[in-house]
């Protein structure tokens, strides 16, 4: 999945707004400006939960796949 | 300047001038950036389609902040139309001028606005928010108009001056009492302006149709006190909210 520059921009936006992550600098790269961002310790705490929550959606997912060939030999003798 | 730096630019115009002058050169830089990484030297259709809906979506957002004072008018204007539909507009079972489905006028649409913007004003989409509140403004005095013109049982004058003046607090971005009280008195003060103009017109006891004056009375009564209660506490909430996000 390739994120878009604006879609980018937006997200950081919303969640610096809702303290989740903060700007963390600027400076000149090629005579450009760059602005850095930081998770705050709420964004952190947002994305430990987040982490958790999408393992648990894996580890159900894996357990869904080990189960699938019982599952297609009781369709066969149904 | 090259013709891609002049072709994000002109494209960055889709953003609110706010933005820009906050965001244009970091984000300039960060499309440039990934232009070159992409070995681009030329604008993608799907490059200006994702750029132009971003500043859509940004000018939809506005200052993207939520007004305490905004809010809490925007909710205590839905408060009124709940009431008001549910004790003054509704009455199923007769016809008059104007009626609508089960209600006696067509008051509650400026309800429905007033309810939107303030969806909107939660969801931080001030400008679309304040669009709403303007169009819930708009409805609510021309259908004050239509009223007086042809002869609808509502909405009154002061009913009129009630959903307008809720939709013209909704337009407030600040966040301070002092302002908040201004509004409310100045609300105040057209509302028994138009319940006396409008006592003097209908010269009867009928000032809210189908309400009775003490009724009426009562019921501004309330919600300007609702909104003096609410306010110290809101005021306090949004306070403790700001101080611990700098914190």
């Amino acid at each position: 999945m390739q994120l878009k520059v604006p879609t980018l921009y937006a997200a950081l936006e919303r969640m610096t707004q809702e303290g989740l992550v903060a700007i963390d600098g600027e400076e000149l790269v090629d005579g450009r400006p760059r602005r850095y961002f930081r998770l705050t310790s709420d964004g952190t705490q947002r994305l430990e939960r987040e982490v958790e929550r999408l393992e648990a959606n894996v580890a159900m997912a894996r357990e869904r796949l080990v189960q699938r060939p019982a599952l297609r030999v009781r369709a066969q003798f149904s | 300047m090259s013709n891609l730096e002049e072709e994000y630019r002109r494209l960055l115009r889709w953003y609110p001038r706010a933005w820009r002058d906050q965001n244009e050169e970091v984000v300039l830089g960060t499309l440039l950036d990934s232009a070159l990484a992409r070995g681009l030297t030329a604008l993608t259709v799907e490059d200006s389609r994702t750029i132009r809906l971003a500043g859509l979506r940004q000018r939809a957002i506005g200052s993207g902040q939520r007004s305490l004072v905004g809010t809490l008018a925007l909710a205590t204007g839905v408060a009124f139309t709940v009431f008001y539909c549910a004790f003054v507009s509704w009455d199923p079972s007769h016809t008059f001028n104007g009626y609508v489905g089960p209600f006696t006028n067509p008051s509650f649409t400026i309800g429905l606005l007033l309810a939107i913007s303030l969806v909107l004003t939660i969801r931080r989409l001030t400008f679309a928010a304040h669009l709403v509140a303007m169009l819930a403004i708009a409805v609510s005095v021309l259908f004050g108009i239509l009223a007086w013109s042809m002869g609808w049982l509502g909405p009154s004058l002061p009913a009129v001056v009630l959903f307008s003046g809720f939709g013209v607090c909704g337009l407030s971005r600040s966040n301070r009492i002092s302002r908040g009280l201004l509004l409310v008195s100045a609300s105040v003060c057209a509302e028994f302006a138009a319940v006396s103009i409008d006592t003097m017109r209908v010269q009867s006891e009928y000032v809210l149709s189908p309400f009775w004056q003490e009724e009426t009375t009562i019921a501004v009564v309330a919600v300007i006190a609702a909104i003096l209660l609410a306010w110290p506490w809101h005021y306090r909430r949004a306070r403790d909210i700001r101080s611990s996000e700098h914190g």
